[in-house]
């Protein structure tokens, strides 16, 4: 074993696998330095038995093959290590007289007489065996190199071994896939674990959704109720105001009136709050209704200069109203157009304290879009408060001194804006001013356009029978403040009015005397208005009777349609008591006469102008 | 695990080696073959290790022991087709073999187990 020594190939051998592998590599390098068969099983059988020593005694060790430097006899030179114990009787083994615990022994012995050369060197720390197989003349250093280079190439091709090897990988990879599919497994059991929790929280969400929902519809709903609730009795309390500021009951005393006007405008403007919070329920509830008609522009400011003119108290503030002549005709609604403007246009009244609000209109989106500005000079709105301002219940925090109303204005007025297809905002710089504007489609793109108020009678101007051809007319109302105003503003319009305070006792006295017609109250403790509408419809006699339903209720749609079939036209109380009677009476009228027409006596019911 | 196949031909057993054995199969061997004698009650077993290039003492005590013990269970044994390079070996290597008959090929092995089994009856 000399440093020069053309080294083949090392193999471990750790396993009997190993063996058989260290056993078919002596033989093929034997066949390959052509030792021919005898010599060939020789050197595989002495390497099979030297290797398996190693296994067996020191559990392990590795076989290196080698050509011997050519300038000895040339052989084929194997030497196995290990780091085991050594062996400790060896010059008893090697002269053939030990046998070992195993009943075996002759490998040892047996082997040196195989080898042409055989070189044993163990110490406790290992044991290497030497042994050479002299190769026939004639090999070359080409055949070995021919030999080591095969070697390299065929290292691992032994089919057998390489099949193992394979099935060996494959197992490995059937575990390493077994367990793969088991970690996959669980991760998708803890998937579908995750999966039914997000199942359940979407569903606990949906359910909160749903309360949410419903608790807004509740907001809502209380919202209108109890504005309606308000409404009532406000609108006696005007009306009464009002009949007592108009002397209908005396004179009044400076200091009476001066009382009197104080509680009108207290009681107006609670009313204006209420009426916010009625229209913001409505437009929530989806029952605020567009009544499309066409107008100009130009009669709307007419209306919002005489509307403001008796507020303007502040001699530090001019309202100007641009001049709105040359604007098309706009087809939407102008109630709430008008509306929109009253708000922003008492907002900016209300923060200006010297200077002046204009209100500016000018066609924009290429003439399909008005744009109504209102421009102020007052205190201003600081940007982070601006994004929150056309919510509900808004009011700016920063703003000195008293803030009136509801804070449901401009979220009002966004509302109203949004309901047209327009648009809101605002631009302004604190202590500079404001600039409100609203956007709507010069026409309406709803779903109902139609002319409604074509369709309202022409109000019979100045027209009233005398004192003796009186109408008679019922009036059904439980409220008896509403009975009292409503008779007085119908005593006024030359009816002769007769009074019921429920719906049962009307439908007995219907028929004791000639009426013209009928008012009734919705909501009645012992029968509503529709039902006693449906049985006036029911008895012939006072099938044809013109009825008219007054009342402060939200109308539902389907009161609307019920009343509706039934010949019935209705009227808002709150419009009446703001001195807004002529539908009222044009209608009263104009059913009073078409009964006459067509009733046995018309004649001497016949009305005719003063 | 791995095995050697033992076939049954009548009261013979015949194990054909192809493969190169690691100890631990020649072991399984020698288990599998005494039970399939006792099994089967085998009265010969023939080993046709033909194929086996290398028979080195481990191996050769194998088959001996194998041949002893199926002389215990009243089977005879023949070893067939062994290598000339692997005889001499065998006995360079100093193994020797007892109750163990051998013959060129399994054709001839047959034959004189027959023999050798029929003989005394006839």
């Amino acid at each position: 074993m000399t440093a020069d020594e053309r080294a083949l190939i090392t193999v471990r051998v750790d396993t009997d696998d190993d063996l058989v592998g260290a056993r078919a590599l002596a033989r093929r390098i034997a066949e390959h330095l052509r030792l021919g068969p005898q010599d060939t099983t020789r050197v595989a059988t002495v390497v099979s038995e030297l290797a398996r020593n190693a296994l067996r005694y020191a559990h392990g060790g590795a076989v290196t093959f080698g050509v011997t430097p050519p300038s000895l006899p040339r052989a084929l030179r194997v030497t196995v290590r290990d780091h085991g114990g050594g062996i400790p009787d060896l010059d008893r083994v090697l002269g053939g007289t030990y046998r070992s615990r195993t009943g075996m022994g002759v490998g040892l012995a047996g082997s040196r007489g195989l080898m042409d050369a055989f070189h044993v060197d163990t110490s406790p720390e290992g044991t290497t065996v030497c042994v050479e197989k002299h190769l026939p003349t004639g090999v070359t250093d080409a055949d070995v190199e021919r030999a080591a280079r095969d070697l390299l190439l065929a290292r691992g091709a032994d089919p057998v071994r390489e099949l193992q090897a394979q099935n060996h990988e494959l197992m490995d990879a059937l575990a390493a896939l077994a367990e793969r599919e088991e970690r996959l497994r669980g991760l998708n059991q803890e998937l579908e674990d995750t999966n039914r929790g997000v199942v359940a929280l979407y569903g606990e969400l949906e359910e909160k959704a749903e309360r949410l929902r419903e608790a807004n519809q509740l907001k809502t709903m209380f919202l209108s109720y109890m504005s309606h609730e308000f409404r009532t009795p406000l609108n006696s309390v005007l009306g009464l105001t009002r009949m007592l500021l108009a002397r209908l009951d005396g004179e009044l005393t400076p200091e009476q009136h001066k009382q009197v006007s104080l509680i009108a405008g207290a009681a107006g403007d609670l009313l204006g709050m209420v009426n916010d919070l009625l229209d913001v329920a409505k437009v929530e509830a989806g029952k605020s209704d567009v009544h499309v008609s066409t107008f100009r522009v130009d009669t709307l400011f007419a209306t919002l200069r005489a509307l403001f003119q008796p507020i303007l108290t502040n001699p530090d503030v001019r309202l100007v109203l641009d001049d709105a002549r040359d604007l098309p005709p706009l087809t939407t609604d102008e109630g709430k157009v008008s509306q929109v403007l009253r708000n922003f246009v008492s907002n900016a009244l209300k923060f200006t304290p010297r200077g002046e609000v204009r209100v500016h209109v000018a066609l924009v989106d290429g003439g399909r879009a008005v744009r109504f500005e209102v421009r102020d000079t007052g205190i201003g709105i600081p940007v982070e408060e601006q994004g929150r301002l056309f919510q509900d219940f808004t009011q700016v925090r920063s703003r000195p001194g008293r803030a009136g109303g509801t804070g449901l204005g401009l979220s009002l007025a966004r509302k109203l804006t949004e309901l047209l297809g327009g648009t809101v905002g605002l631009t302004s710089e604190p202590g500079r001013g404001s600039v409100f504007h609203a956007t709507f489609p010069v026409t309406y793109a709803g779903p109902e356009v139609q002319g409604v108020n074509g369709e309202v009678p022409a109000a019979p101007a100045g027209e009233g029978p005398s004192t003796s051809t009186r109408p008679l007319v019922l009036l059904v109302d439980d409220n008896e403040a509403d009975r009292y105003l409503l008779g007085a503003l119908l005593a006024r319009e030359h009816f002769d009015v007769r009074e019921e305070g429920g719906g049962e006792a009307a439908l007995r006295v219907v028929r004791d005397a000639p009426y013209r017609a009928v008012l009734l109250d919705l909501s009645m403790p012992d029968l509503s208005g529709l039902d006693v509408l449906a049985r006036l419809r029911a008895d012939p006699a006072t099938r044809a009777l013109p009825v008219l339903i007054v009342t402060s209720q939200v109308l539902t749609d389907d009161d609307l349609a019920r009343g509706g079939a039934l010949g019935a036209t209705f009227h808002a109380k709150d419009r009446l008591y703001q001195g807004d009677t002529d539908g009222l009476v044009s209608t009263l009228w104009a059913a009073v006469r078409r009964a006459a027409s067509h009733g046995e006596d018309a004649a001497g019911h016949d009305v005719s102008a003063e | 695990m791995e095995r050697i196949p033992i076939l049954k031909l009548g009261d013979l057993l015949l194990v054909t080696i192809q493969v190169d054995m690691h100890d631990r199969l020649a072991l399984t061997l020698q288990d599998d073959l005494t039970t399939a004698i006792v099994a089967h009650g085998a009265r010969g077993v023939l080993i046709d290790i033909s194929a086996l290039d290398v028979v080195d003492s481990f191996i050769g005590r194998v088959l001996g022991n194998i041949a002893s013990m199926s002389r215990l269970l009243s089977a005879e044994t023949m070893i067939v087709g062994m290598q000339p390079a692997v005889a001499i070996t065998l006995v360079e290597l100093g193994v020797t073999w007892r109750h163990v008959r051998t013959a060129l090929n399994v054709e001839q092995g047959m034959r004189r187990l027959r023999a050798s089994l029929d003989g005394p009856r006839a």
